[in-house]
């Protein structure tokens, strides 16, 4: 008599892939976590500077943003240049970062920082690091 | 005793039920923090040019006065003025594009560290000034100054 030679039988367990979606996204979050800056409505509104040589820098805060116009929004809250001041408190804070936008007059910038009032404040300017384009 | 036809169960001696880890809210949750930071964060590579120093101690009590050495000159011997334009700098009678601004800080560099003062005219722009501040920091001029109102016509 002959012996059967399958195997007793039995279901194949699949693999569980679970563990690894949640791996590589987990390591997403992280990535966007640490790369990215998280932005206010309309902060993106403004076509910034552009420069290719300077390091790169996350979105700081507080961050002022000056139109084309030269209207300005702090952190989201529309000010003047009177009301700046005030808006930024007693305390000031160490530096002001400008979101100017790369059409705005200089005259307009340099009158901002160059206000008594904020003089105890650093002000830069925020600029958007284009990749240099090599010439064929 | 139990009588023909019934059925004795015994809850004691049963299998023990196995509850295995369930991975799939974590992936939800993992799914909704993704979908959260893909939405709200910019990738966009932002850099930082300083437009005045750090304020020294003590000089938010100034209330306005003016800071003497800010407008005090030194008349240093590697003294450059330059009056800034939309696309261009002037220096004295010479108009140079902000292109080929790069190819002359090595010449001023040979001659000493340069004193860079730069009249912004009305028609330069914030990108015009991220240029210039860009091509001088980046090639080591250290000392530069923008000059504010001083209403230079031109460009």
């Amino acid at each position: 008599m002959r012996k059967a030679r399958l195997s007793p039988n039995h279901t194949r367990q699949r693999p569980d892939f679970s563990l690894a979606i949640v791996n590589i996204v987990l390591l997403l979050v992280f990535f966007f976590l640490i790369t990215g800056s998280l932005v206010q409505q309309g902060e993106t509104s403004v076509d910034l500077a552009a420069t290719t040589e300077l390091p790169l820098e996350r979105l700081p805060r507080p961050l002022l943003l000056v139109d084309a116009q030269g209207a300005m929004a702090l952190d989201g809250v529309a000010v003047t240049a009177d009301t700046l001041a005030g808006l930024l408190g007693p305390q000031m804070p160490e530096a002001l970062y400008l979101l100017a936008d790369k059409g705005l007059s200089a005259d307009l910038l340099m009158a901002l920082t160059t206000r008594p009032d904020l003089a105890a404040v650093s002000m830069r300017l925020i600029t958007l690091h284009e990749r240099r384009v090599a010439l064929p | 005793m139990p009588g023909p036809g019934t059925k004795t169960i015994n809850l004691q001696q049963g299998t023990r039920r196995r509850y295995g880890f369930a991975l799939t809210p974590l992936a939800d949750a993992m799914f909704q923090l993704l979908i959260f930071f893909m939405l709200s964060s910019t990738l966009s590579p932002f850099s930082l040019i300083a437009l005045t120093a750090g304020a020294p101690p003590g000089q938010s009590e100034l209330q306005g006065k003016p800071q003497p050495e800010a407008v005090a000159i030194d008349a240093s011997d590697n003294l450059v003025i330059w009056h800034l334009s939309r696309g261009q700098v002037r220096s004295g009678d010479q108009v140079l594009p902000l292109d080929a601004l790069a190819a002359i800080v090595p010449a001023l560099l040979a001659k000493g560290t340069p004193d860079v003062l730069i009249y912004p005219t009305r028609s330069a722009t914030v990108q015009d000034i991220a240029t210039v501040l860009e091509v001088l920091g980046a090639r080591g001029v250290a000392k530069v100054r923008l000059i504010a109102g001083s209403q230079v016509g031109g460009g």
